[in-house]
């Protein structure tokens, strides 16, 4: 199993993926301070970009822009998976900004990062 | 020749857009801009929802033919909560004309207004990817109008809800990243007429994934603690958009993506477990709450639960009823928020303790209340009755005889903790420390049309059933929508 | 360091969600073999094979970016003006005190001046050859941040004009919507390419998509100048 992983680029890549999925959730799910627990939602979000950019290359083609004559379109890889993860960054990007800006005023209520204090609201 | 539905989307991006120069003409100009949005928006779902009746409309979007661009699918169920929602966000934000929630009026009706259209263009829109997209303008600008009064249950709730909903998000690009890569297409259609093409484990992950996500989004049981935080938490004006608005988007992706694009049974019977384990769970937490905004959060899960349990039977009665369960559940919920955002307004804050004796004192404000929570707990002229009859109906007819039982247990429990807060608005001594003050017209006309809308649909409730048996006809009707919106759809 | 004592270090907690987690992982690694990874297929097929037809753009990711998949870019793009506009919602009200510790450098306080005319050069021509080359409106509009970031961490007390900010991004914005509204009107398709396309590999090429590209760049790159500008004031 481990050979005919290592056989090929995509499946190389797709081990990273699922490790930074790994670290993301495990990070989101243990860690107690918030900027950490954003930060590992980061990180899981870079393994779903990384994953959508994994589903796209094909091995020995390249990438899809007509620089040069006679490229053709048989000889690029898939361009769709990258137009959707420039998406996918973006709103990544939107999140982790609009979260860091919650949690300075989350700080400035309770003068804490830790998560087990930030309570007040249960039930 | 009517205008194109595209212009619902078109129309408010661009006035968002130009809000901020707005405000160099007058400090309220946004905000009346706003409103005008969204009765423009009003406006053109209500004159293109006969259309959408007879034959569903395919909108093509940039000059590209699906599957190659993106289209807009404006099917029955589509359109019919596309009024909805534009309706209720109209009717809020008549309330927001004269509300002072936050000093940032501008940024506030900006965020109101892509709220509102991001839960439009869920609805519309036929691509997959798309529908990610605007699920991320709609949750964004929650997080951020959750926190918007800055203040410490705000910031809490704000957090949570967008921990969680990034959670959300990136189940949902797993799911999606798995189908393209098994069809090589992102419309909606197109992905539903291959769907069993795939290879049958990775469309279980795939499925698998993205009802997580929209799990999250459309608050069902497990994945919803974050939910009666932000209820809570929220201005009540957000929070009655909330359930008026962005929970119904939720649900409807939910409902497209599992009996449309999937048509996976088992999911679907899923989720009528789910819902049974939400109505249960809320209604129960709901009886401990001391502060009633939390516990109409609860409630407000309660009913959600008792949609997804009538879309999780997928009778066509039961549909129906899941439908009309839609309308009545935004139209109570946004009585019920905006009036006791009034009330704990006026009393200083919305615990038990502190809205003793209300009624006294404002009567029109806590009757308005009184009127949505006997609705919510089906009393038989308003609105609320008939839904959950036609659901319990199907159910039984359907031989899920327990759960209809349990479902009927909830309510017992729901009508025991709105009564308690009846009890304690009416019965208790005029409170003293309270000074009576006048409500101002901008916040008596939504609720004064809100109250209409209970009475009439409970009264007339043959007038929208046509609409009703259309869009239960739409989510079932799945070749119909695969062939319209790859082939071309009705004309304007 | 803070010395974390091992009980603390290993909670049964963690160590539970790291088993189950590292369980699904294999998971998904079995399911890894299956996925379809050979060839070009379904649509991106069909753009690969018509984009020079259809767009005269050379660089084929623009021209799904930009115009078969546009509606996500506008999407997109009201996605960051949220963020922004969210923002500065929420940390609005703090007193902004812009006040370094150290002082940078002589070097990088007068080298950062002319550096930012070199950044935000770099940027406009990113952005400008977005169908031509690799490249586009977000990445451009993220150099154009980048130089205006640096000048916030050199300079102690870099004012940026809001009032800039904000009308930047609403022309922007508006542009944008703009010209998708006149291709609804001219053809009856929103965000339909209504200029002439040229020829492919020309800078004045593809119809709209250098203009929406342009619009997508000062966006991009004000969006995230206001976001660091924002999150640069705040000292309590």
């Amino acid at each position: 199993m481990i050979e005919r992983f290592l056989m090929n680029t995509h499946y190389i890549v797709l081990i990273g993926v699922i490790l930074l999925l790994i670290i993301g959730f495990f990070g989101a799910l243990t860690k107690r301070n918030l900027i950490k627990i954003l930060i590992a939602l980061g990180i899981a979000d870079t393994g779903v970009n990384l994953f959508f950019i994994t589903i796209g290359y094909i091995s020995g083609k390249t990438a899809p822009i007509f620089s040069k004559n006679g490229l053709t379109a048989s000889q690029m890889v898939d361009p769709v998976p990258q137009a959707l993860v420039l998406t996918a960054i973006v709103i990544g990007v939107a999140v982790l900004a609009l979260g860091l800006s919650i949690i300075i005023r989350v700080y400035e209520h309770y003068g804490t990062l830790n998560v087990s204090r930030i309570k007040r609201m249960r039930g | 020749m009517s205008l194109n539905p595209i212009l619902m989307i078109a129309v408010p991006l661009f006035v968002a857009f130009s809000i901020p120069l707005l405000g160099y003409i007058h400090k309220k100009a946004g905000l009346y801009a706003m409103s005008a949005t969204l009765l423009f928006n009003t406006f053109l779902s209500f004159s293109t929802l006969p259309h959408a009746f007879e034959k569903p409309i395919r909108v093509i979007i940039a000059g590209y033919k699906p599957p190659f661009g993106i289209n807009l699918a404006i099917t029955p169920f589509s359109i019919f909560l596309a009024c909805l929602i534009s309706l209720m966000g109209f009717i809020v934000s008549i309330y927001l004309l004269k509300d002072e929630t936050t000093e940032t009026q501008e940024k506030f009706s900006m965020l109101i207004l892509l709220v509102v259209m991001g839960a439009t263009g869920i609805v519309l829109t036929g691509d997959i990817f798309n529908m990610f997209v605007f699920l991320e303008i709609m949750s964004i600008s929650s997080y951020a109008l959750t926190s918007i009064r800055k203040d410490r249950k705000g910031s809490e709730a704000g957090i949570k809800f967008l921990l969680v909903g990034s959670i959300s998000s990136t189940f949902l690009l797993l799911g999606i990243a798995i189908i393209y890569n098994q069809l090589g297409t992102l419309n909606m259609a197109d992905i539903a007429r291959r769907f069993s093409q795939m290879n049958p484990k990775l469309a279980f992950a795939a499925v698998s994934f993205l009802f997580l996500g929209l799990g999250i989004e459309s608050e069902m049981f497990p994945l919803n603690a974050w939910a009666p935080d932000v209820y809570q938490g929220a201005p009540a004006p957000v929070a009655a958009l909330f359930s008026a608005v962005t929970v119904k988007a939720g649900l409807y992706a939910m409902i497209r993506f599992l009996y449309t694009i999937s048509n996976n049974s088992s999911f679907i019977k899923l989720l009528m477990l789910f819902g049974i384990a939400t109505v249960i769970v809320s209604e129960l937490s709901a009886l401990k709450q001391t502060d009633v905004k939390r516990m109409l959060g609860y409630s407000s899960l309660g009913q959600i639960g008792v949609i997804l349990f009538a879309v999780g039977i997928g009778t066509k009665t039961a549909l129906e009823g899941a439908v009309f369960h839609f309308v009545n559940h935004a139209v109570l919920k946004a009585t019920m928020f905006l009036s006791i955002g009034l009330l704990a307004k006026y009393a200083g804050g919305s615990s038990f303790e502190e809205l003793k004796g209300i009624g006294k004192k404002y009567p029109f404000l806590a009757g308005v209340f009184a009127i949505g929570a006997l609705g919510v707990m089906g009393f038989p002229p308003l609105n609320g009755f008939m839904s959950k009859l036609m659901i319990l109906t199907a159910a039984a007819k359907a031989e899920h005889v327990v759960l209809v039982m349990l479902v009927l247990a909830a309510s017992v429990v729901e009508g025991f903790y709105y009564f308690r807060v009846l009890q304690v608005m009416f019965r208790e001594p005029e409170p003293t420390r309270i000074e009576k003050r006048s409500v101002s017209l901008a916040f008596v006309i939504p609720l004064v049309v809100l109250v209409g809308m209970i009475v009439g649909i409970g009264l007339f409730p043959g007038v929208l059933m046509p609409y009703f048996k259309g869009a239960a006809m739409d989510i079932l009707s799945r070749g119909d929508y695969i062939s319209v919106m790859l082939s071309g759809g009705g004309a304007l | 360091m803070k010395r974390v004592s091992l009980k603390k270090r290993f909670r049964v907690k963690n160590i539970f969600v790291f088993v189950v987690l590292v369980y699904l992982g294999f998971q998904m690694l079995s399911l890894g073999f299956l996925l379809d990874l050979k060839d070009v297929k379904g649509v991106a097929k069909y753009y690969l094979e018509n984009d020079i037809k259809d767009t005269q753009s050379a660089n084929v990711v623009t021209s799904i970016v930009v115009n078969y998949r546009g509606f996500d870019t506008l999407g997109e793009v009201t996605v960051l003006f949220l963020a922004a506009t969210g923002l500065g919602a929420i940390l609005s009200g703090y007193r902004k005190v812009k006040k370094q510790k150290i002082l940078a450098n002589t070097m990088l306080q007068y080298g950062s001046k002319p550096l930012l005319a070199i950044i935000i050069l770099f940027g406009a021509y990113i952005f400008i050859h977005g169908h031509l080359s690799p490249g586009g409106g977000f990445q451009g509009g993220t150099v154009i941040a980048t130089g205006f970031l640096l000048m916030l961490l050199a300079l102690e007390g870099y004012e940026i004009k809001h009032g800039y900010i904000k009308w930047t991004e609403s022309l922007a914005g508006l542009t944008f919507v703009t010209v998708g509204l006149f291709g609804l009107f001219l053809l009856g398709s929103f965000l339909a390419d209504f200029l002439p396309l040229g020829k492919v590999g020309n800078l004045f090429s593809s119809g709209v998509i250098p203009i929406i590209y342009v619009a997508v760049g000062f966006k991009v790159g004000s969006e995230l100048t206001g976001l660091l500008d924002n999150m640069m004031g705040v000292v309590e």
